[in-house]
């Protein structure tokens, strides 16, 4: 299409060229950056054994402690968490503290598998059982149906034991803050975008389009095309900038570690997944529900030719569905899981013990699936359904 | 001779000769006028219904989820006032969204004196609805009635700051909806850490809301004065 | 080259905003009079396809009105318009350019001769945001040129312009009616009588006057107030 570049080119000022949309950005950046930086700000105590086998006890700075821990943590990774394992952990514990750095990364592994490491049952079999009897107790907590749990029983991960020591802090931090970092993504992507159509009516500019020859199809396009894409690189800057902050303190050591090993609340999942499947995983879930989001709102931007009552709609049903979570269906499954799909609800690492399936035309769907499904979906019918009225508009009929 | 003695001679040859007849010039020209309370009356009239019907509403989803929710009544209330305050935010730009400035300035009353009238009458407004819905809380969510008023007039005057802080750097509709995200994140701010650190409501911690809500006080009081500074001259509304 | 309007009718309701309006334009310059809510500028939208008739038809060579090849050729400056504050004039032409489907060395080309006829080519790097009303308005006229367009229609293009820069604009329609069809609609007079070709007059959504206009003339405003003042002079 003639002149798309161009016009795409002048979309994307009109987005970013307002001083509310550079101010915007800036507060974003500031916000990632204080989500990552800020655990890493400070002083802390730490202990360890120099090479000297002397106990040292000193006031560092947190990034230096992190570093310190990550050093220490990779002396062990690759190692089976197997008995003897244990055993010279809980000798070691027992002289120098759980505290101490050395084996810090021992101790928390095992405490991720809801075990006490200085207890004298805490076995090989032991955290393998541990770790069973959470699968277990999650599906019950689920109330999936029998179909689920068969269709589990067939599906779930297979670990294999005894587990690898590898030092995963940076997933699980990406995957812990994943919320926050999708939280504003839409709280930015939803005032950026509730313009985009709206902006030519306010401005008093659309008579430049309707009288133009490429002012119908290809600026259409052109707009469509900038809102979608500005999206896109907003979530990739955002999941990039967070990433290179974790992986840059905390290494990528742990790509293969299975989920249900880096972190607690994750025990409980039945995907075979590893850690660093689980960020893409998630981050590219992200990337589709702000993508999609952007949609819906340039959807009603063009439909209601306001970009405030577009603003008003996309946040009052972000702030209800942030801040009135889940548990208000906790007696009603149905409801309980169409809640979880919302923008807000569905990026967290929650979504990765979510094991309710979703049953549509004859498919069984794992919640991934049906996610990417229903986004991609909506991505899918808003855009046409915004080009189309857009163009229909364009030729006035007042 | 120099500059300056010939200024002097000529003003002392040119001056102007004194005034006879001004108050006989003023009396015959003098209309009747009216005095600041009929300007607050008048203005509440000239308010945009909108705003009397959302406040209103914003009251009232309050109070219904403050009586109907059985758990985190306090939060939910807190989340919800900042929207209240955009309101008045909202009032305070309406002269230059919708073109009126220039005339509001070239008259007897200033800018300033509307903009100051017009946020004392939904102040008041405002003030009386808190007042309202402070014992409910008090009562519901079992806490003394200064907590309750506490934490529902701190959002308020937090989101009141920074949205006449907005509207000062930003203009027209774009400063609109500006501060209506500014709203937003504070909803999710005082709201947020109700999910994920109820702490933040208890008792231990009021304290720190009282510190809070007189630095919130002092920083209103500022950017009501720096605002009404600000009307002394106009401003393209740029879109 | 001819642009042919056959009984061309907008209503709105009841309201008969234009009445069976038909011409035929030819190259030159066409001048469009009448009083407020006459129906002029209704009628210039439809000829722009902005607006779509209840009845009646428009075409240029066989294009019909609306199309994008008749867009192709139109230049177009409304009465009213807006303008992307952040966007500098250089910006807003080759923006116009680009929807213009003008490639971007032609568009720079033109964007820099139709800035030079319109003296604005010292501010064309500020924000139109920081432009008087004035320049606001040459850019627009700027725009309509920027396409070489063989239909130009210009709708009140002289309100905020200062005596100078209507002279010079004048001089530009002038120009301009030598190989293309000029259609613009007016209130002031002076600026109609050096360079009519024909003046049409509207009322209540009619052409009620038609007349060869000659160059030398000065006496259209005797004409127009003959035809609405009604004894008025």
């Amino acid at each position: 299409m003639k002149n798309l570049g161009t016009l795409y080119r002048f979309e994307w000022k009109k987005l970013w060229d307002r001083r509310s949309a550079k101010a915007l950005s800036l507060l974003l950046i500031t916000a990632v950056l204080v989500l990552n930086l800020a655990p890493l700000v400070g002083q802390t105590q730490v202990r360890y054994l120099d090479e000297d086998g002397t106990l040292v006890e000193e006031t560092v700075s947190k990034l230096t402690a992190a570093r310190m821990e990550r050093s220490y943590a990779m002396d062990y990774s690759g190692q089976p968490l197997d008995d003897d394992l244990i055993d010279e952990l809980q000798a070691f514990i027992a002289q120098y503290g759980y505290d101490c750095l050395n084996m810090y990364w021992i101790f928390y592994s095992i405490c991720q598998t809801d075990l006490n490491p200085w207890s004298e049952n805490t076995t090989e079999a032991a955290i393998q059982e541990a770790m069973y009897k959470v699968w277990e107790y999650d599906k019950y907590g689920l109330s999936l149906t029998e179909e689920e749990l068969s269709y589990w029983e067939e599906n779930e991960a297979k670990i294999s034991f005894p587990l690898t020591i590898a030092y995963t802090r940076g997933y699980k931090n990406l995957l812990e803050e994943a919320y926050y970092l999708n939280l504003l993504l839409l709280c930015y992507i939803i005032f950026i975008q509730s313009e985009s159509f709206s902006l030519n009516r306010r401005l008093n500019t659309q008579i430049w389009f309707q009288s133009a020859k490429f002012g119908h199809g290809p600026a259409i396009a052109a707009r469509t095309l900038a809102g979608v894409s500005y999206s896109l690189v907003s979530c990739l800057a955002v999941y990039g900038l967070s990433a290179l902050i974790q992986f840059g303190v905390y290494g990528t050591d742990g790509w293969d570690a299975p989920i249900q090993q880096i972190w607690a609340p994750l025990l409980g999942s039945n995907l075979p997944l590893s850690a660093g499947q689980a960020v893409l995983v998630i981050c590219a879930l992200s990337v589709l529900v702000v993508t999609a989001v952007a949609a819906v709102v340039m959807l009603l931007s063009e439909a209601t030719q306001s970009g405030v009552t577009a603003l008003a709609v996309s946040y009052g049903v972000l702030i209800v569905t942030a801040l009135f979570n889940v548990e208000l269906f906790v007696i009603n499954r149905v409801l309980s899981q169409i809640w979880n799909y919302f923008p807000i609800q569905r990026i967290s690492y929650e979504v990765f013990y979510d094991e309710r399936l979703v049953q549509l035309a004859g498919h069984t769907l794992q919640g991934f699936s049906f996610t990417v499904l229903l986004y991609g979906g909506i991505l899918v019918l808003a855009l046409p359904l915004c080009v189309g009225h857009a163009k229909v508009t364009m030729r006035e009929k007042r | 001779m120099k500059n300056r003695d010939i200024q002097k001679l000529l003003k002392a040859a040119y001056a102007a000769p004194p005034p006879g007849r001004k108050e006989a010039f003023l009396r015959e020209h003098r209309r009747s006028e009216i005095g600041y309370g009929k300007l607050l009356a008048i203005q509440a009239r000239y308010l945009s219904p909108s705003a009397w019907v959302l406040s209103v509403a914003l009251f009232a989803l309050i109070l219904v989820l403050s009586l109907s929710l059985s758990w985190r009544r306090t939060w939910v209330a807190s989340a919800l006032t900042p929207f209240l305050a955009l309101v008045v935010v909202t009032v305070s730009s309406q002269s230059e969204r919708w073109g009126m400035a220039e005339w509001e300035l070239s008259s007897r009353f200033s800018l300033q004196s509307i903009l100051l009238a017009r946020l004392l009458i939904l102040g008041v407004f405002h003030l009386g609805l808190l007042t309202v819905l402070s014992p409910i809380l008090a009562y519901y969510c079992s806490m003394s009635l200064l907590r309750a008023g506490v934490y529902l007039l701190a959002p308020y005057l937090a989101s009141g700051t920074v949205g006449l802080f907005i509207t000062r750097k930003f203009h027209g509709d774009e400063a609109l909806s500006v501060s209506a995200l500014s709203a937003v994140a504070l909803c999710l701010l005082f709201g947020l850490p109700g999910i994920f650190c109820p702490g933040a409501y208890k008792v231990n911690c009021f304290h720190l809301w009282v510190v809070f809500l007189a630095v919130l006080t002092v920083a209103l009081l500022h950017e009501i004065h720096c605002s009404a500074s600000k009307m002394g001259g106009l401003y393209e509304t740029y879109g | 080259m001819k642009l042919t309007v056959k009984n061309l009718c907008k209503s709105y309701g009841e309201k008969r905003a234009v009445d069976h309006v038909s011409l035929s334009l030819e190259p030159g310059v066409h001048v469009l009079l009448g009083e407020n809510g006459a129906g002029k500028t209704t009628l210039l939208r439809m000829l722009c396809g902005i607006l779509k008739p209840t009845e009646g038809h428009i075409s240029l060579d066989g294009l019909d009105a609306g199309c994008e090849e008749y867009r192709a050729l139109l230049g177009y400056l409304p009465q009213q318009f807006g303008y992307y504050p952040h966007f500098t004039g250089w910006d807003f032409l080759l923006y116009m350019g680009a929807l213009k489907g003008l490639d971007r060395p032609h568009a720079k080309r033109r964007a820099e001769e139709v800035l030079e006829l319109v003296n604005l080519t010292d501010a064309a790097r500020q924000k139109i945001k920081t432009y008087s009303g004035g320049m606001k308005q040459r850019l627009g006229i700027a725009q309509a040129l920027l396409g070489d367009p063989k239909l130009l229609v210009v709708d009140e293009p002289t309100s905020s312009l200062d005596p100078l820069e209507r002279v010079r604009f004048r001089n530009v329609i002038a120009q301009w009616g030598q190989d293309s069809i000029v259609l613009f609609s007016t209130h002031i007079v002076a600026d109609a009588e050096p360079v009519a070709d024909d003046i049409f007059m509207m009322r209540h959504g009619s052409v009620i006057c038609h007349e060869q206009w000659d160059k030398s003339r000065t006496d259209l405003e005797t004409l127009y107030l003959n035809t609405f003042g009604g004894g008025l002079s």
